[in-house]
Formats: C-alpha cells, structure tokens, sequence
C-alpha cells in the first residue's frame, strides 16, 4: 500500500460483550454455549407487556472502558430504538444509544512506524445484542435468541487508521484493555469481540472524505488484515480506472478469502430512531464515576513503560510480557523474588509461553507458581544445578508442581561443585589416558575439551564444567 | 401529502402490503397526521426545555442476580416451527 497518489481511511466500530451477571434489561444469565433458547425470559424475547430494567453493572462497565481510553463520561446518556426487522431480534428493534451516547471523545495510542499515534475515539455506547443465526444452505434458518439482550459496548474510532497493520495494532490494544478491565473476554472467533470496519480512499492530502465501504464478520486479526487490503485494492483499482466508489456493506468470507456484497446503498437500512419510551434517560454522577475510576488497574501500555523503566526491559520484552495481565503479574512476581528482571522475562518468554501453548492453558492455571519458578532460576544462577539440568527440573515440576529443590534431589542433578571429589575423578581419567595427557602437554590443547566430557561423562552430567575445567588445566600441567 | 413512492416505503419498512385503494386511504391519513405535526412545529418553543422525558425522578437501575429465565418447551410452544431446540424460520441470506 505504498501508492502516494491515494490516502486510506479507516474507521473502526468494535462490539464488546459485556461479562457481566444478567443480560442488560433483564436478569437472564448470558453464557456461550448454553443450550439453544434456555437463556431467555419474556424481556429478552420482546413479548408484550415485557419491560427492560437497565442492568447496573452493564454501566458501570462502560464506563470503564471509557475512561480508560480516556473519554468524557456523559451525565445524561439516553437509550434509543433502532428499528428493523430480521428473524434474529425478536423485539423488531434494538435498543442502543443514539445522539446521547454515554462516552464520548477518547483515544486509543498505537505504535507505528513514525512512533506513537492516537486513534481518536468518537463514542463508547451500550446496547443489547440480537440472537444468533444458523443458515443451512438451501434450507431454513434456525434461531438461538439466548444472546438477545446480552449487553454489548460499541465503541467507534474516527476516521484516523491507514493501513491494515494498524487497525489490527488498534484492535490488539482494545482488546488487551478490555481483557485488562475484566469486561470482555474479547474472543474474536466466539464473536464475544466483533469488528465492522470503514474504508475510503482519498486523493493525498485531500481532507475531504471519499465514499465508504463497509466489512462486517471479520472474525480474526488475520482476516481484518486481508480484508482491509484487499478492498484497499478493489478501490484503488476503481478509482484508477476512473469509476467511483459505490456505498456497499461487504462480508468476508474467510474460507474463500473474499469478500462478498451484502448489500449497496439502495437496500441501504431506514432504522427510525426515536427515543426508547421504556426507559429513563441515565443518569450518572461524579460519585459513581470516581468509584468506577477506582477499579480500573494498571493499563497495558503503563505497564510496558514501566517494565522499561523499573526493570529494563525492551520494548520488544515489555510488550510481549505485558500482552496479557496474567502473564505481565507471573513475571513480576519472578522477577521480585529472584532480583534477575532480564534471566527472568528470558523464562517467562521461552519456557514458561512455550508450555502454556503446548498445555492449552492458562497462566492463572498453570501448574508451576511464579515463586518456584524463582526458586529454579536461582538454583541454576547460583551454580547448584547446570542449565540444562534445570530444563529437566522444569518439565518435571510441570508435571507435578513440585518444588525445585525437592525434584534436584528427587532426580539427583545437583552439581558437583566440591572441588576435592573432583580432582579425585580427574586423576583417575588422566591416569586412564596417558596418550591423550602426553599429546595435550606437546601442544594439543584442544584435548582439553576431550578431558571435559571425560569429566562430565563420568560424573553423569552433574560436575560444575568450569570447575572441571580449572582442575584439568592445573593438574594435566603444561 | 406523501408521494406514492414514500408509502411504498413506508409499507416497505412496516412489512405490509396494501391494494391500491388501500394505499390511497393510508396516504390520506397519514399525510393528515404529518400536516398535523407540522402544524405544532410551527409554534415558537425558543426558551422551553423539553418534557418529552423530564427527569422528575433517577431510573431504577438493577443490581445482576441471575434467574427468571423461561422454560424452553413453553418458549418454543409459541413457535409456528422449531427444530431441536432452535426456532425455524425461512431460510435468510441477506443480514438487514
């Protein structure tokens, strides 16, 4: 996308299910996977008569993500009706927020080529999420209306992404903060995250906007990157041509790699807006804010400047530790206790990521706590067992979440450090090879390493290599 | 009064169908109703706040205690057609 006669612009709305208790306008308890239509009440279907009690927590939650991507919270937001029909929403509409939407004006800071930049937030609101669609081709749809009325955050960027590398680095972010606050598990393929993405193309350094196209069902990091180029492309190739751009909502198709048109501007929705008549106007006051602002814990790109500053680390380290809040707190703790930030972001990194992978589990589960991981680096950096013994010990303690010193004596590997058992055994391996002995002392110094793996052959791997080392240098002489 | 293309809309959006006569009937009234509400537009409101929603008291808002939730057996008895568990509707592509 290096072409310099056009400039891509790319805007964001990101749907984020809320983890809350009960769904937002009725006391259901939302859970994926539940069995089809048992998470349902006369509320969430819509039936008559039924009325929405805004659920407390929901809020709260919203704005928490909008404060933490510093946003104005709103003292009066108020929910609207969106109308359409689709089999999907049993009410016939969605009750989302409209003109008064609950935070607005915030940022989200990515990391470019050029350094840092702000993708501008325009609104954070809350709404409820319709049912859930199965097509069979040819045939009839089945419905699930057990994730109607789940609440759902939308939170809509400006117009600010370039390229497709950065909306994912944008959506990366969003999704570590909602993952930081506890409000969203943000699961793109489950569809708890969901993504709708903007795009127009416009002359360099115009201001004005070209005709947009829309994306939806972007289910993965991988796919909005395609999709993005992709489309990038189609209206690069248009405009070029001299056609214009027609406003389209396209769908991805991720088995195909394509995407395919939904619908153009003439089917083009006439949703009817109008304030929801069930429902008050929310109100929320300083108190309830400070209270939400208390909650919210260190945020990810704090942490990384933090880890660069208190321990050291890369950019590159402190990233990749900070990616997720679990990992980011294990690490800390390992590198509290062993006082060695850079050995222990290395474990974290290698040992500990590789076993989470072939595990399938998480940090919070994982059978090995931070403080014996400690207690194994600083085994190996005090000399007491070799690098390679310490690998052993860790897949042991895996298996059985055994403390370190426990499983070196279990499996025996401690080192030999003591330095009168090991000129024992180097006198006796150079009794038993007077050739090689007399060769080194000609000038073959390269024996040296001969007699090295004599030394830990005999000892089973457990001597300590450097003091092996010395030992022969002073007795085979010169 | 409402051409006949805004009530083609209109019918369009409300997912019926109307005959002609019908149609002619619905574009009288409802361009009555529109006439009407122009007419109240016309009244000078600078200095008035709305009432539509006066905040005369804050909404109750719900604490999260889950339950409630419906059997699904008398769900699905409301149901024209279902099948295992899922509600049966004809078949959809296009996602309004």
């Amino acid at each position: 996308m290096n072409n310099s006669s056009y400039e891509t612009v790319i805007g964001l709305e990101v749907h984020a299910q809320l983890l809350t208790e009960t769904k937002i306008f009725c006391s259901c308890k939302p859970e994926y996977g539940a069995d089809p239509n048992t998470r349902i009440c006369p509320v969430c279907m819509g039936l008559p008569g039924a009325l929405p009690v805004l659920n407390r927590e929901s809020v709260t939650m919203a704005i928490m993500m909008g404060l933490a991507l510093r946003c104005d919270i709103a003292a009066v937001s108020e929910f609207s009706r969106k109308n359409y029909f689709y089999p999907d929403c049993p009410k016939n509409y969605q009750i989302s927020m409209y003109d008064k939407p609950l935070c607005k004006n915030g940022f989200v800071e990515i990391e470019t080529d050029n350094g840092p930049r702000n993708i501008r937030i325009e609104r954070i609101h809350l709404e409820d999420d319709a049912g859930k669609m199965s097509h069979e081709t040819g045939k009839d749809s089945l419905v699930d209306f057990n994730r109607c009325g789940v609440p759902l955050i939308e939170i809509v960027s400006r117009p600010d992404i370039r390229t497709g590398l950065e909306a994912v680095k944008y959506l990366v972010r969003v999704q570590q903060i909602l993952r930081y606050l506890g409000i969203c598990d943000g699961n793109l393929e489950e569809g708890s995250m969901r993504c709708d993405v903007n795009i127009s193309l416009r002359p360099a350094g115009s201001t004005e906007l070209g005709t947009k196209t829309e994306i939806k069902n972007l289910n993965s990091f991988k796919a909005i990157e395609k999709g993005v180029e992709f489309e990038v492309e189609r209206q690069r190739r248009v405009l070029e041509e001299g056609g214009s751009i027609e406003q389209v909502t396209n769908l991805w198709d991720a088995d195909s790699g394509r995407l395919v048109m939904m619908r153009s501007k003439e089917e083009a929705n006439d949703y009817r807006y109008f304030p929801e008549p069930d429902l008050l106007p929310l109100e929320v006051d300083g108190e309830w804010i400070d209270g939400v602002r208390d909650m919210i814990p260190e945020l990810p790109l704090e942490k990384e400047r933090r880890f660069r500053e208190e321990y050291m680390l890369s950019n590159y380290d402190s990233g990749v530790l900070c990616a997720e809040k679990g990992i980011a707190d294990y690490f800390e703790i390992v590198a509290e206790s062993t006082g060695l930030a850079k050995k222990s972001a290395n474990w974290v990194m290698r040992e500990i990521m590789r076993a989470l992978k072939n595990l399938g589990c998480a940090i919070e589960t994982f059978p090995v706590e931070p403080e014996k991981l400690a207690g194994l680096i600083a085994l190996v950096e005090d000399g007491i067992i070799s690098g390679s013994a310490g690998q052993d010990v860790f897949a042991e303690m895996i298996k059985s979440g055994a403390d370190p010193k426990e499983v070196v004596k279990k499996l025996g590997l401690e080192q030999i450090s003591d330095s009168s058992e090991l000129e024992n055994m180097v006198d006796s391996i150079i009794a038993a090879h007077p050739e090689e002995g007399e060769r080194y002392r000609e000038g073959k110094k390269k024996l040296l390493g001969f007699f090295v793996g004599q030394v830990m052959r005999e000892s089973r791997g457990k001597a300590n290599p450097e003091l092996a080392r010395n030992i022969l240098i002073k007795k085979l002489g010169s | 009064m409402l051409s006949d293309d805004e009530i083609k809309h209109i019918e369009k959006l409300a997912r019926i169908r109307l005959d002609n006569d019908a149609r002619e009937k619905f574009k009288g009234q409802l361009s009555d109703i529109i006439e009407f509400v122009r007419t109240l537009q016309k009244v000078d409101t600078t200095g008035f706040e709305s009432e539509a929603r006066k905040r005369s008291f804050k909404p109750f808002l719900r604490e999260g205690r889950a339950g409630g939730e419906l059997e699904r057996d008398k769900v699905l008895e409301q149901a024209p057609d279902t099948k295992n568990g899922f509600f049966k509707v004809p078949p959809v592509i296009d996602k309004d």
